[in-house]
């Protein structure tokens, strides 16, 4: 297969493209810019549409428009920028409509800066908009994972009618590797939409995509119905990896590019005589429960390692119950942790 | 750099104009230029991590107190277009503008692509480029046959522009730091790579 050299942010966007998405609506922000810029050239040249919206909040109600007519759109953009888009994501979720949003993390709270970050897991996996909804959130670490994510992810959302996330960062986005695309499917192996609002010529019912339920009962139908979709999505779309975690006695667990760090650290301290694993969800929502806990099958404690204060920490300990001590090592501010650190922390937890 | 190790002793100054993306800016390598006694130009706000695309320099003023100034302007017509602001400083100076061309990016991958992004580089930088650096490889993943197979596409895509090929000596002096070590972006950067050959 052919291999490009291209940014995590380009890799992305052209596998968007090959994925069937035609039509993008974003506003720029650093370190998401290459996905706006790439979409602005590509798109006009396949036939599609770019549109650089007024704000984050005008381009996300652009995707739910387009999104209606039961056409593949995506928007992207960073941290404070999607904070921007929870409005819009929930009601697209209450409506019901598949669409691709792209969090490439900086720093935060607020404008924060614009070094790469994880501080924006409890926000993708708890809080993208209001109400009753899950966002299922996909974690690359590689540049090629930009890509082949990407078509899984409009899979997934046409698959459940949902809004679907990749969670990605400042570094995998800048990051530049080689990368291969898998073939483009024709349109049509994509399937048809009998719910989409695109003109119904008279010749069906007349489809309304709507996320207001005035009667009760009605509205909780409606969720639980969804929240049945969800239980789908758990089961056939949770997923991870993991490296020498048979007989480790230490797992370490991280997402996205931290997980790479930690695969080094992992190294180092196997290489120390510290029997080490590590654990990676490739999915943040649906968490990978039962994969962690077959991860830890012999271990004695695990670390969980991001950029942030804390966060995926609370879904290991949910998956485990309590039944294994689990530790924190993370850096903040735009600062990625060194493998050094992590083996250090590693070391301390050998230590009784 | 390959001017100093030809024993160029004359001032020499990089000024980096790239500002359309705030992340690997030349200032990340001031260490670097400074121990081969490098000058560098940069806006007061690189490597400030602040998102501003300001540019506080004046190209003209850098030129009258150097021998050499080189500038770095981005990788497209969206980096050329800041180009465009010192092109009558420019002009009147007297430059080479090179083109330097992979044919490993998605975007150039043929001769036909490259030459058109060199027309718009050029219409938007407002400047004649003057040569095509043939820079084709696949990060961490290039080998001899990747950079012998691109000899073809980097020779089409100077007959399609009509620009000289520039025969270059190259030593990389600077990794990336995601292929510095294995798994490797969290210890400082600027480390001296090994040297690849010509």
């Amino acid at each position: 297969m052919e291999r490009s050299l291209m940014k995590g942010n380009e890799a992305l966007a052209e596998a968007a493209i090959r994925a069937g998405c035609a039509h993008y609506f974003g506003y720029p922000i650093t370190p998401q810019n290459e996905i706006t810029a790439y979409m602005s050239k590509r798109l006009p040249k396949v036939g599609g549409v770019f549109i650089q919206a007024e704000s984050e909040i005008g381009a996300i109600n652009m995707v739910y428009g387009c999104a209606a007519t039961g056409t593949r759109c995506m928007t992207s953009s960073s941290s404070p920028g999607i904070s921007l888009k929870t409005e819009g994501i929930s009601y697209l979720a209450g409506a019901d409509l598949p669409c691709v949003i792209v969090n490439v993390q900086r720093g935060g709270p607020g404008l924060g800066s614009i070094q790469p970050s994880q501080a924006d897991y409890w926000q993708a996996t708890r809080a993208l908009g209001h109400g009753d909804l899950r966002i299922p959130v996909f974690a690359p670490s590689t540049v090629q994972e930009m890509a082949d994510m990407t078509g899984k992810a409009f899979d997934l959302a046409d698959e459940y009618r949902t809004p679907v996330m990749i969670l990605a960062d400042g570094l995998l986005g800048q990051m530049m590797e080689p990368v291969s695309f898998p073939e483009e499917k024709a349109p049509a192996a994509r399937g048809e939409k009998a719910w989409a609002a695109n003109g119904h010529g008279n010749a069906r019912p007349k489809n309304i995509v709507n996320s207001l339920y005035l009667q009760p009962e009605k509205l909780e139908q409606n969720i639980k119905e969804r929240f049945v979709r969800y239980g789908e999505i758990e089961k056939k779309y949770a997923d991870a990896v993991s490296d020498n975690a048979d007989g480790a006695d230490i797992i370490v667990a991280a997402y996205g590019s931290t997980a790479r760090i930690a695969r080094s650290a992992a190294d180092m301290a196997r290489a120390a005589g510290i029997k080490t694993g590590t654990f990676r969800p490739l999915t943040l929502y649906p968490f990978p429960e039962k994969a962690l806990r077959e991860a830890c099958a012999s271990a004695k404690k695990v670390l969980v390692t991001e950029m942030s204060m804390g966060q995926m920490v609370d879904d290991v300990k949910l998956a485990l119950e309590c039944k294994l001590p689990v530790e924190f090592f993370g850096r903040t501010g735009g600062f990625v942790p060194a493998p050094s650190e992590i083996f250090e922390k590693i070391k301390s937890m050998t230590e009784v | 750099m390959n001017l100093r190790r030809r024993g160029e002793t004359g001032v020499i100054t990089v000024a980096d104009l790239d500002i359309v993306n705030p992340y690997f800016r030349a200032a990340d390598l001031r260490k670097l230029f400074a121990d081969n006694g490098i000058r560098l130009a940069v806006s007061d706000y690189a490597g400030s991590g602040l998102d501003v695309p300001a540019l506080n320099i004046s190209v003209k003023g850098i030129a009258d107190n150097t021998d050499y100034l080189i500038i770095d302007a981005g990788g497209d017509d969206e980096g050329a277009k800041v180009i465009g602001r010192f092109a009558a400083d420019i002009g009147e100076i007297g430059y080479d503008m090179y083109c330097v061309v992979n044919c490993y990016r998605y975007l150039t991958r043929t001769a036909p692509l490259t030459a058109a992004l060199t027309r718009d580089i050029e219409a938007a930088s407002g400047l004649k480029c003057t040569g095509i650096v043939n820079n084709s490889n696949l990060g961490a993943e290039t080998t001899k046959a990747h950079v012998a197979a691109s000899i073809p596409y980097a020779r089409e895509t100077a007959r399609l522009t009509g620009l000289p090929l520039i025969p270059f000596e190259m030593k990389v002096y600077v990794k990336p730091i995601w292929e510095t070590r294995r798994f490797p972006f969290s210890e400082p950067t600027g480390e001296v790579a090994d040297e690849m050959g010509s």
